[in-house]
């Protein structure tokens, strides 16, 4: 019981998930299972960095930008540098979390809102993309093809490279969650930043990282896009930022600064924001499976889930007080 | 003279009228045709100037409508298809279209007046599915249509002075006749700057919220009906994208500030000109659209800074 007040996502998936299993033969297998995480896995990975700065009360509108941005030059280090796939993955990652932490300094030592400094950002990366590359460039690199070829079996079921990739960067982070501070860390800033700060929580060390992780992730997203596209491009990741908060939400993290409240562990998780990821993920699957649906319908099924649990939290956290 | 040179660079509209004064004064000595470049300015400025307008009321109660693009997309597909598929009057299409921006701007405002969601979340839901449903009102594709009584709206002009730049004074100046000849702008503030002091003192808060979303989206309901009837055509996927951000900008260099409480309605219209201006300028320096992209990025950020700057010095000598 405990864990569905926590995760009311997980009832919306199961639910969802029974839905398919009943109209589409088909729908309830293993495959589709599998596919939900490599195909989730831009918007996954874009999503648990924004959970990191979302939980810290932050907001990083840049996301969708850094992702389009890193997606290019990775495909400029492979097909034009000359670099080696894991010196170019490298380098993107580092530029990534340089963004991030540009865009995470400004904010600390400048006291500016996040929401202009990190929309300021969203210009200013896609700009640099769009000069960089102004149509898609495409990776023929056979050792990226061999890269994105890469995939593990479960018996007629394949998770492909970005699946991995996300699969890989979640157990990361959800050990750095359970082995380090960091994450008691966050919590306390976006609760209370004063208090945490009379706590003795490094205030600008935490805030910092936060926003660093974030680039990291936007650029880690851009990575698994390459892997999927086999190529760079500069208008990719449009409204990504959006739908990571959309998802980290659905997920059950809370937006915005904790008014004074020491909210701890009722700000979310990272358990949460991945049933949010799986949970777009199939409402994409239905309405594919469906049909006669245009894609317009995703994105209205997802402004509604948004909506609903916007209106449930609403509705629990009355009923607790 | 210091003092009142003082006085004029506190003003809250002084970084945007600045920033409009240099940028228009690069453009004069560089440009031989400057009445053309100022004409295109007040004309493709229109639809930033509208959304401009709506943004600042919102800021002033503390909120943030980050919908603004979509409603933009909702209005034009909507009033593409009205004008491809009935026989309505452009009159009507115009009305239809503006009375559904306004009730999804009264959605946005009651979500956060009476279900208590915070506006940046309230607002995000509408970007969401708001692109979906233009999609879904308008099929998928582009719509073209060729009516040219809905195309004055943008192109057409009334004793020489163009049609946009008429419709954009009309509305700043009953909005500004609204806010400051009646006691709305006093209420709009009062609620964003405490909004529990004020719900003590007797306003009723949720309608002040209700009216501040309900002008917004209707102003961006307009901004998209122009913005189709420029280009006779409505693309779902693109009409308004990222013009939610141009407004907000706009807003914050005409002086309204992000935690509210302060509005400025020359600030706005100062704001977006001083914004299309650096657009325009840019433009026909013969930059990019993505080096636009990127100088406006360090703008915004400077402009910040330097404001964030000015009022620091102003509580230390106050």
């Amino acid at each position: 019981m405990k864990i569905l007040r926590r995760y009311p996502a997980l009832i919306a998936l199961v639910l969802l998930v029974a839905l398919g299993a009943v109209l589409y033969p088909g729908f309830l297998s293993a495959r589709v299972a599998v596919d939900l995480f490599s195909d989730g896995a831009v918007l996954g990975i874009a999503a648990l960095g924004a959970t990191c700065v979302l939980i810290c009360g932050g907001l990083d509108l840049s996301i969708g930008s850094v992702m389009a941005g890193s997606s290019v030059l990775l495909a400029v280090l492979l097909e034009r540098a000359g670099f080696g796939p894991v010196a170019a993955v490298l380098s993107v990652l580092a530029a990534g979390a340089a963004c991030g932490l540009a865009q995470g300094a400004c904010i600390h030592f400048l006291s500016l809102p996040p929401f202009l400094v990190t929309l300021a950002g969203m210009f200013l990366f896609r700009g640099i993309a769009l000069s960089a590359a102004e149509e898609s460039i495409a990776i023929h690199a056979p050792v990226w093809g061999t890269l994105s070829g890469l995939e593990i079996h479960f018996g007629p079921a394949v998770l492909r490279a970005p699946g991995l990739l996300f699969v890989v960067a979640f157990s990361m982070l959800a050990l750095v969650a359970r082995r380090s501070a960091l994450f008691r860390h966050l919590h306390a800033l976006g609760g209370d930043e004063r208090a945490a700060f009379l706590l003795g929580v490094p205030v600008c060390r935490t805030r910092l990282i936060a926003y660093a992780l974030s680039g990291f992730c936007a650029s880690l997203s851009g990575v698994a896009f390459a892997l999927t596209a086999s190529a760079g491009s500069s208008v990719s990741g449009a409204g990504l930022e959006l739908e990571a908060i959309a998802a980290a939400v659905v997920g059950g993290v809370a937006l915005g600064p904790g008014r004074g409240r020491w909210s701890g562990k009722s700000r979310g998780g990272l358990g949460g924001v991945l049933l949010g990821v799986l949970l777009f993920g199939v409402i994409a699957d239905l309405i594919l499976f469906q049909g006669t649906l245009s894609a317009g319908w995703t994105r209205v099924a997802m402004g509604a889930m948004l909506l609903a649990f916007l209106a449930l939290e609403r509705l629990l956290s009355k009923h607790s007080k | 003279m210091r003092d009142r040179l003082r006085r004029l660079t506190r003003a809250r509209a002084f970084p945007a009228a600045a920033a409009l004064c240099v940028l228009l004064a690069w453009n004069a000595l560089s440009e031989v045709r400057f009445v053309g470049v100022l004409a295109d300015i007040v004309q493709r400025g229109a639809p930033v100037l509208l959304l401009a307008l709506g943004q600042t009321l919102v800021l002033a109660t503390g909120g943030v409508d980050l919908s603004v693009g979509a409603v933009m997309a909702i209005s034009s597909s909507l009033a593409a298809i009205l004008l491809t598929q009935t026989g309505l009057p452009a009159g009507a299409v115009i009305a239809i279209a503006i009375a559904v921006g306004l009730a999804l701007g009264l959605w946005n405002g009651a979500l956060i007046a009476y279900l208590r969601i915070q506006p940046i979340v309230a607002t995000l839901v509408l970007l969401t599915a708001g692109r979906g449903i233009a999609q879904l009102i308008s099929g998928g594709g582009i719509l073209t249509f060729r009516r040219p009584e809905f195309g004055a709206l943008a192109n057409g002009s009334f004793l020489g002075v163009p049609a946009s730049v008429l419709l954009v004074a009309v509305l700043y100046a009953s909005v500004g006749f609204l806010t400051r000849g009646t006691t709305l702008g006093f209420h709009l503030e009062a609620v964003g700057s405490n909004e529990r002091a004020a719900r003590l003192s007797g306003l009723r808060v949720g309608r002040i919220q209700l009216a501040a979303f309900g002008l917004c989206g209707a102003l961006a309901a307009l901004a998209g009906l122009v913005v189709c009837a420029d280009v006779g055509a409505a693309d779902a996927s693109h009409v308004g994208l990222y013009l939610e951000l141009d407004a907000i900008l706009a807003a914050v260099i005409g002086g309204a500030s992000l935690s509210g409480g302060k509005m400025c309605i020359t600030g706005a219209l100062l704001g977006a000109l001083a914004n299309q201006a650096l657009t325009t300028t840019l433009l026909l320096g013969g930059l990019g659209t993505e080096t636009a992209l990127c100088v406006k990025a360090a703008a915004v950020l400077l402009v910040v800074v330097l404001q964030r700057v000015a009022s620091r010095t102003g509580e230390a000598q106050a």
